[in-house]
């Protein structure tokens, strides 16, 4: 794997972790945003606009998809 | 006549708004996740399950299949195009396609895939249509016993045709039917392998596991590996017209690589993936031009890609005639349908016969809607094949953890696709093939039952197996099978059928 893919794998897994562990208290849309974000730095996407553009369309892709469409009661955390 | 009179109901039952939108959603996911390298039908399909959720199991099956043979076309289109195999099936396109992409007849090979993937996928439903309703009367006399060694044999041979050993294959389905045992014993109700876990009291539901040995392994491979950027050829419309040649040449390829496609896909193992290589061979021996193989002759083109169609075909049999799935989508596909409390099987024709023939019928119309959908945006799902992993996977990781959490709001289920997750990327890593552990995982509660039944009927004698014929037969090729594989290597003959089953299956 090499170091460096060890330390791709290790961040990965800890911002797969830490979605899941922090979730139900902040809510699923800040959540989907702090960790697309996130992996779309481990994974060296270069600038910022790009994956915080990203991080805003997935958290709305899966607002509508989940929420508004299939009505699932997701947990909203702090937003309420 | 009993069975048009049902396709017609079927193709009534299937006309609906709701049935045509959830196949066109189904076949045009399908095609943009063949395209894709990484993610693959498998985890598209479980992902896609609470969706289909909403609706009713008919229409659930008709998306989900939709998904699994859109991803047979659609890794056709990254085969010819840019060389890098879609899916695992598509991998022996490669060979031919590419070089014929050099050649400048990349818009004619597309082009006839399409078509021969439509004639495959015809001729497979019809065999389905055909063969289904007949092994499903004749499973109707199955008991127990019957159930239990068809299941032996079953994972006999799914760990013989899947990875690189046999014995790496036993353990994963072994293994399988453990994690499978955890949660409360169904004769007793005494809780098993729960180490006094609340959440494992339930057992460990099937969806986070395929999920995560198929999709979010997926995703950590693909972060890990360094990334190419490829090049695309560029397809003009009027390009697609194959020439007079070429079209005569693949009309026979593809009618033999269907009919090929449709047996492999009877059988236990990754039968997309050796289906393709077995029509490839088969092409190559009967060809008058031989040395033209690997230089973009048409027929190795054609045939694999037809083949690979017709088995997603042929291996629904199985699992609806006997509720036994032989691949890990169609596992998925039971899952899928027990969600919605349908059990396939012998039962399935006489119980819910309008769900079998409206799903019949949908595939008709799918088939025909791949047609119509690749072939104008052939160019479309080339740009789409270029996107760039760093923005896909987060994406998709997001996805996942939503999708898996909305299933049963459960986090406990979020972790156990986490953790499967990892432990699949290490289980690749070492090659252990995948789909077989799958598959035990969604078998064993039925393996567990024939095999208690079993020890029931026959309250301790084994003779009493003796008394029934199929029975006997089955274990007999069991064992024979083995015995051969034991025996085989001393006589230095290779048995050809054994393929290396490639991840993204």
């Amino acid at each position: 794997m090499g170091r460096e893919g060890i330390q791709t794998f290790l961040l990965m897994t800890a911002t797969f972790c830490l979605w899941i562990a922090v979730m139900p208290f902040l809510g699923y849309v800040i959540m989907t945003l702090l960790a697309t974000y996130a992996f779309c730095k481990i994974m060296r996407l270069e600038g910022w606009w790009k994956p915080l553009a990203l991080s805003a369309g997935t958290a709305l892709f899966i607002y509508l998809l989940f929420d508004y469409w299939l009505y699932i009661d997701l947990p909203r955390g702090i937003l309420g | 006549m009993e069975g048009l009179n049902h396709l017609i109901n079927g193709f009534i039952n299937s006309l609906t708004l709701v049935n045509l939108v959830a196949c066109f959603i189904g076949a045009l996911i399908g095609t943009i996740v063949g395209v894709l390298p990484g993610l693959g039908p498998t985890a598209t399909m479980a992902l896609m399950l609470p969706f289909t959720m909403k609706y009713g199991p008919a229409t659930g099956l008709i998306m989900m299949t939709g998904v699994w043979y859109g991803a047979m076309y659609g890794g056709s289109t990254t085969s010819i195009l840019v060389n890098i195999p879609g899916e695992a099936a598509s991998v022996v396109t490669c060979i031919d396609g590419y070089q014929m992409a050099k050649k400048g007849r990349a818009g004619a090979a597309l082009a006839l895939v399409a078509i021969g993937s439509f004639v495959a996928g015809t001729l497979g439903i019809m065999g389905l249509q055909f063969f289904a309703p007949l092994l499903g009367n004749a499973a109707l006399s199955f008991g127990p016993p019957e159930y239990l060694a068809f299941m032996i044999l079953a994972f006999v041979l799914l760990s013989n045709l899947s990875g690189d050993a046999p014995l790496k294959g036993a353990l994963m389905i072994a293994f399988g039917l453990f994690i499978s045992a955890v949660g409360i014993n169904p004769m007793d109700s005494y809780p098993r392998f729960t180490f006094g876990w609340d959440e494992l009291m339930m057992g460990i539901d099937f969806l986070p596991i395929a999920m995560g040995f198929f999709g979010i392994s997926e995703i950590l491979n693909i972060a890990l590996e360094k990334y190419k950027v490829p090049e695309v050829k560029k397809i003009r419309l009027r390009d697609l017209y194959p020439s007079k040649e070429e079209g005569q040449r693949s009309i026979y390829p593809t009618i033999r690589g269907s009919i090929l496609g449709f047996f492999v896909g009877l059988l236990p193992g990754p039968c997309t993936v050796i289906s393709t290589f077995a029509s490839y061979s088969l092409e190559k021996r009967v060809s008058k031009h031989p040395e033209e193989f690997g230089q973009g002759a048409v027929e190795g083109v054609v045939a694999p890609e037809a083949a690979n169609n017709s088995a997603v075909m042929g291996s629904m049999v199985p699992l609806l005639t006997l509720g036994i799935p032989f691949a890990a989508p169609s596992a998925v596909m039971l899952a899928g349908l027990r969600m919605h409390n349908v059990e396939p099987g012998p039962m399935l024709f006489t119980t819910n016969p309008d769900i079998f023939w409206t799903f019949i019928a949908a595939m008709y119309i799918g088939n025909l809607m791949l047609l119509i959908l690749n072939l104008p945006l052939v160019g479309l799902f080339g740009k789409i094949a270029v996107i760039r992993p760093q923005i896909l996977m987060p994406v998709i990781s997001l996805i996942c953890l939503v999708g898996i959490y909305s299933v049963r709001n459960s986090i406990f289920d979020v972790w156990v696709m986490i953790a499967a997750g990892v432990m699949g990327y290490f289980l690749r890593k070492w090659k252990f093939p995948i789909a077989p552990f799958i598959i035990g995982v969604v078998l064993g509660p039925t393996t567990e039952n024939s095999v208690r039944q079993t020890l029931m009927m026959f309250k301790g004698d084994i003779f009493l197996v003796f008394g029934r014929p199929i029975a006997v037969i089955l274990l007999a090729v069991a064992m024979a099978f083995i015995g051969y594989k034991l025996v085989a290597p001393l006589f230095g003959k290779k048995i050809e059928l054994k393929v290396e089953e490639d991840d993204t299956l």
